[in-house]
């Protein structure tokens, strides 16, 4: 057990609260601590569905250490499974690719349906004999992963805990109802990935609460001040602001991208910008919403992979590089910040902060969440 | 033809269908594969050696199943025929 770990500090009321010690964000073994409690237990976000597309397109992952794969099955259904043969335990995909027919193993040719049953083991039985009594195909299909896909994001609960995601987050999917209608990833010229040195949930905490903008975006204060965002602030689901001045990007000619359709007056100039715990960072506005899924690579690293999507399959490409450009840049001045919390979580002195209780509402949650699940797991165990 | 000719011609058959399946275990051509193994089979039975058939036939499915072969049922079909898969 870490010596400083002092999570009672993190849960007490914000007014009191203190943040997560140090090494929760440098510590190898809070690192893997926290792999069951705050990723596996309930609904993470994987990738999305843009990067699979087609049927038969499947792309491994690295989550968290445990290595999985997409597929967009042949059926239409996205499925994520577990990248392992159940003969050998060897790796099955290690490339994006397409898959026309079965995933076949590349060691000894186990090959699997796209719904993930074993369907040919060859020579199991000897040479030229496919089958054998022992090797039961039907208890040896592949490990699925439980997945969801919600607003393009492909989700995964890997331990199967978490209860149904549209149960887990019905409030914040009712918060967002009049977003639920088709929304069109931008394609390559939408996504791109950012490498922060910083543990993922810093990254988080600077999403969580817009006072910083003023300081670290000034130039986003031309079209959103600070007393136009709002904190919003749901315990041990999700946490974020609000702003009430969103405006639209403008191409050269002063078109703009299409709405979304049937959307209230109140989002002509909203936007809400919020965490799902533990990793997907979501923005919604009236013509376009991004994703931005955390890919923790160790205590210290942490890769930022962003999409943006709108309410057409058919935008304006160079409006579209435009508004990419213009997050890029939102995105990349927050890297200063997470980087430099990262590096002075090296200060011995540091004893996790204090939380401005009007502001800090929303990061504080976040901290709550954490320690929270993490204490009821040491408790669990005991 | 001789028995001695004969011999010397399947093993001809036989080395220019190994370099043909190198060439397309190099390229990855799934389709080639299934047809040069079921090629393969056919020689191995008609050389009245009906294990190896089983061998190369178990390839041919293989390999149709994971390029989605039209093959891959009928290739399925004749090796549960011959007690090769359930």
């Amino acid at each position: 057990m870490c010596a400083q770990s002092s999570l009672s500090d993190v849960l007490k009321p914000i007014a009191d609260a203190r943040g997560l010690p140090n090494d929760h964000y440098t510590s190898d073994a809070l690192y893997h601590e926290e792999r069951e409690p705050l990723w596996f237990d309930t609904w993470a976000g994987l990738c999305v569905a843009a990067e699979i597309p087609e049927p038969g397109d499947a792309k491994p992952f690295d989550f968290l250490g445990v290595p999985v794969f997409a597929l967009h099955g042949r059926d239409g259904v996205i499925r994520v499974f577990q990248n392992i043969c159940r003969h050998r335990g060897m790796i099955l995909v290690t490339e994006p690719r397409k898959i026309e027919g079965a995933i076949r193993c590349p060691y000894h040719s186990w090959c699997y349906s796209h719904q993930g049953r074993l369907v040919a083991t060859p020579h199991v039985g000897g040479q030229g004999q496919n089958s054998h009594p022992d090797i039961r195909r039907e208890e040896l299909g592949l490990i699925e992963v439980r997945s969801h896909v919600w607003r393009g994001v492909v989700f995964i609960n890997l331990s199967g805990k978490a209860a149904e995601f549209t149960e887990l987050h019905r409030e914040l999917i009712a918060r967002w109802s009049e977003f639920e209608v088709p929304v069109y990833h931008g394609g390559a010229d939408s996504m791109f990935q950012l490498e922060c040195r910083t543990n993922w949930k810093l990254a988080v905490e600077n999403y969580c609460e817009s006072y910083h903008l003023p300081w670290v975006h000034p130039g986003l204060n031309s079209y959103s001040r600070l007393e136009d965002h709002y904190n919003i602030e749901n315990p041990g689901k999700f946490s974020g602001q609000g702003t009430a001045v969103y405006r639209q990007i403008k191409d050269d000619d002063g078109s703009v991208f299409p709405d979304f359709p049937g959307l209230s007056d109140k989002w002509d100039t909203a936007g809400e910008y919020l965490t799902i715990m533990p990793n997907v960072m979501l923005g919604v506005q009236r013509d376009h919403v991004f994703a931005i899924i955390l890919e923790p690579r160790g205590p210290r690293t942490t890769l930022e992979h962003i999409h943006l999507f709108y309410a057409a399959p058919d935008t304006s490409e160079n409006l579209r590089r435009k508004n990419a450009e213009q997050w890029r840049l939102v995105f990349v001045e927050d890297i200063g910040v997470v980087e430099g919390m990262q590096a002075a979580r090296g200060a011995t002195g540091f004893d996790g902060g204090r939380f401005s209780p009007v502001m800090d509402g929303p990061t504080h949650l976040f901290h709550q969440w954490v320690a929270q699940r993490l204490t009821d797991t040491r408790q669990a165990a005991r | 033809m001789t028995d001695d000719a004969a011999k010397a011609a399947a093993a001809k058959a036989r080395d220019g269908l190994q370099a043909e399946l190198l060439k397309a275990h190099a390229a990855g051509d799934g389709a080639l594969l299934v047809q040069l193994y079921t090629r393969a089979a056919a020689l191995a039975v008609a050389a009245g050696e009906p294990d190896r058939a089983g061998f190369y036939r178990t390839h041919a499915w293989i390999f149709a199943l994971e390029c989605g072969h039209p093959d891959a049922p009928a290739l399925r079909a004749a090796l549960a025929a011959e007690g090769r898969v359930d």
